[in-house]
């Protein structure tokens, strides 16, 4: 009698089994009981909320050197967008979309900052949320995730290291890039060539001309930029002055792109322990600018109608 | 160009449009009026484009909505005060009183000169603008933020419990120091008062100078402010241009310890337990007594708003709306094994502002810090001044003594 009980269960299972799920970001071909994609790692809860909720969400890229502040950006965002919904709402979606949010506000609000993303594509952190405005009924659905710089560095100076990064921004339908006021500020021009090779690499991702990046809506933003009042008061002006290199390159290449500033941090200062060894801690958070360029890139998104898969 | 080549376009089809017209007249054939109706097609067609685009265009000024450019009036100069004769000393103490200068008129060393009228507007003045903290002990440094204790050593316990100060009774400004009040200082010449100044920061003087280049406020233009932020609290300003302020109306900067007593307003329930206030008003936040992110305004507001949140004193604002210098050193605990590498000299400041997000760096413990040359725009600052310091009372030979000054330097009855 228990035998006959169990046949068909296991039957059922195994043809739940052979039906392939693909990858919401590299399409690849999974089975049903999947964590994370073989092909590219990323999270297969992606596509069985896609399949079960009958949504097909847009893909944002937040992109940037390894500390330019992607992390805390992120997360601030997102609490920004859901505390206070005046502008615009975000609902997440999905347990692990509050993940980042809640790791990164529990660094903040204790005056330090989020530990370091790690490289490993199976750590890093999704948010899959909605989005609503006041006076529109359609939602638009996101999927952000907050990837590792060093990654990234990795991906765009070998590409397919990161089977992830190019499937993921081959998608995308705009993106936001950081950089670190601070870096620029001191001259270090490290920022401004890596910052260069990533926009080079997005503008040579797709042979497509009608999928090329060119057209798609590109946000530039500062980070750290409390630390510099010229970068606050002419953001565009900035970038031509102190990354002339990213600056041609934009107008060049990206017929859709804006600079932004933004910040988190008040003041900052160092802080010296055996367990952590020099790190930089926020004295107190003052956010600004964060929602201005989330808020241009979705509305150029929505103007344009792409990204839609 | 493209305007150019238009009107010669449009020259030409009038031409060619009349001319055929006159022609077909005389001869009439197909070949003369094909022409003819090429040119008074083309000359249609633009008229009727050039009208819709005209159309769109109001139809687009209708939807637009009205914007409002930003107030940008600033004040001219008739709060500065007529010169008075250095000679006349009524008309010296009537101008001080003026320029609310009336702690300095009650300092032992001035309060003889004053005649009984003089002296009770003095004594009125400061009743109404400043408050009195009562003496006793205050817990600083404590911190309040959750955290698994059973991990913590008896040191670290010990370091987040904080220690226990004890303040003398004092007066505290019921609000912050506005743009108005700053710029009587500024329209006196404060910049311009080296007694003012410490030695150590005279060179920087030079360098705290408005959007115009005018002594004044980070955010100032000309000189002055603009005229709606009147009642706002003045930032933009260093610590040191805060304490020069300070000195010339004849108070200081509060002491941590004197700031948090006023908001946490602590209380000895027995000889070794106290209960202190996590906020002015109470335990819980309340964005709405407070000018916090997410409050609304997000920007500073008037210095009597947000009237719900005064602490049990009677002073406004000592939680949210701006940041405000307090006299020391921003010294962070340090657990054990911890070392702060702290860039510049960096000043404390207390209280959080318009702008501040969390609500446990807006509580009456929270201490942050920032470089004391900074000028930010949501710093400003509020006095204090010791009841020692000060004449309250006269008696029949004259003022009452007061105890020793401990403001480092005293300016005398100047201008």
């Amino acid at each position: 009698m228990t035998r006959d009980a169990i046949l068909p269960l296991e039957s059922y299972r195994l043809m739940q089994y052979a039906v392939p799920i693909p990858c919401y970001v590299c399409e690849a071909e999974n089975t049903y009981d999947a964590e994370y994609c073989r092909n590219c790692l990323a999270p297969m809860a992606l596509a069985h909320q896609a399949n079960s909720q009958k949504v097909h969400p847009r893909m944002l890229a937040v992109i940037g050197g390894s500390a330019v502040g992607k992390t805390v950006y992120l997360g601030m965002l997102m609490d920004m967008l859901s505390r206070n919904p005046e502008k615009m709402h975000l609902l997440a979606r999905g347990a692990f979309s509050i993940t980042l949010q809640q790791t990164t506000m529990a660094a903040l609000a204790r005056c330090a900052f989020p530990e370091k993303t790690a490289n490993e594509p199976d750590r890093w952190n999704w948010v899959h949320c909605q989005i609503r405005w006041p006076k529109q009924r359609v939602p638009m659905e996101l999927i952000v995730p907050d990837m590792a710089g060093e990654a990234l560095l990795e991906e765009v100076n070998h590409p397919h290291s990161y089977r992830i990064i190019s499937s993921f921004l081959k998608k995308c339908a705009g993106a936001m890039l950081l950089i670190d006021t601070v870096k620029l500020k001191e001259g270090n021009r490290d920022q401004d060539y890596f910052t260069m090779k990533l926009v080079s690499y997005l503008a040579e991702l797709s042979d497509d001309p009608k999928k090329s990046w060119s057209r798609r809506p590109l946000a530039l933003v500062f980070t750290k930029a409390d630390q510099c009042e010229d970068c606050v008061l002419d953001p565009p002006g900035y970038a031509e002055s102190h990354a002339s290199g990213l600056w041609q390159h934009c107008q060049e290449r990206f017929a859709v792109h804006q600079f932004f500033a933004a910040g988190v941090a008040g003041s900052c200062v160092w802080r010296e322990s055996r367990a952590h060894g020099r790190v930089r801690v926020p004295l107190r958070i003052e956010p600004f600018g964060i929602v201005e360029p989330f808020v241009w890139l979705l509305e150029q998104i929505k103007a344009q109608g792409t990204g839609r898969k | 160009m493209r305007v150019m080549k238009q009107r010669v376009l449009l020259w030409a089809a009038g031409l060619v449009a009349m001319l055929c017209v006159s022609l077909g007249w005389l001869v009439p054939h197909p070949l003369v009026a094909l022409p003819g109706a090429v040119a008074i097609a083309y000359l249609l067609g633009y008229f009727v484009v050039q009208g819709r685009r005209s159309g769109e265009a109001r139809a687009g000024l209708r939807a637009a909505p009205a914007v409002k450019p930003p107030e940008l009036r600033i004040l001219p100069p008739p709060e500065a005060r007529k010169p008075v004769d250095p000679a006349d000393t009524g008309a010296l103490i009537e101008n001080m009183l003026a320029q609310g200068r009336y702690a300095l008129l009650l300092r032992p060393q001035i309060a003889a000169r004053l005649n009984e009228e003089q002296f009770q507007r003095a004594v009125a003045a400061l009743e109404d603008e400043m408050a009195l903290v009562p003496d006793g002990e205050v817990v600083l440094g404590q911190c309040d933020d959750p955290v698994d204790e059973n991990q913590l050593t008896e040191e670290d316990l010990a370091i987040r419990q904080g220690r226990v100060v004890r303040v003398e009774h004092f007066f505290l400004d019921r609000y912050p120091v506005t743009n108005r009040q700053f710029h009587e200082f500024v329209a006196a010449g404060g910049y311009q008062q080296v007694a003012l100044w410490e030695p150590s920061i005279l060179p920087a003087v030079l360098d705290f100078v408005d959007q115009t280049g005018l002594p004044g406020p980070r955010t100032w233009k000309k000189g002055c402010y603009e005229a709606h932020l009147r009642d706002h609290p003045v930032v933009g300003v260093s610590w040191y241009e805060a304490s020069a302020y300070a000195r010339w109306v004849g108070k200081r900067l509060p002491t941590d310890a004197e700031w948090v007593k006023a908001a946490g307003w602590p209380v000895n329930t027995s000889p070794t337990m106290r209960v202190q206030r996590r906020y002015p008003w109470g335990e819980t936040m309340d964005r709405a007594r407070a000018n916090l992110w997410g409050s609304g305004p997000k920007g500073t507001v008037s210095v009597t708003e947000f009237a719900d949140g005064v602490s049990v004193g009677g002073v406004y604002q000592l939680v949210g709306n701006v940041w405000e210098w307090t006299r020391g050193n921003f010294v962070p605990p340090e657990l054990p094994g911890e070392k702060w590498l702290l860039e510049a000299s960096m000043k404390s400041i207390r209280g959080g502002a318009f702008d501040t997000y969390f609500d446990n760096q807006a509580t009456c413990q929270f201490q942050s810090g920032e470089t004391a040359i900074a000028r930010k725009h949501n710093i400003g600052f509020r006095c204090a001044v010791g009841i020692c310091d000060l004449v309250l009372a006269r008696t029949a030979d004259g003022p009452a003594d007061a105890a020793e000054d401990d403001t480092p330097t005293e300016v005398g009855l100047e201008v």
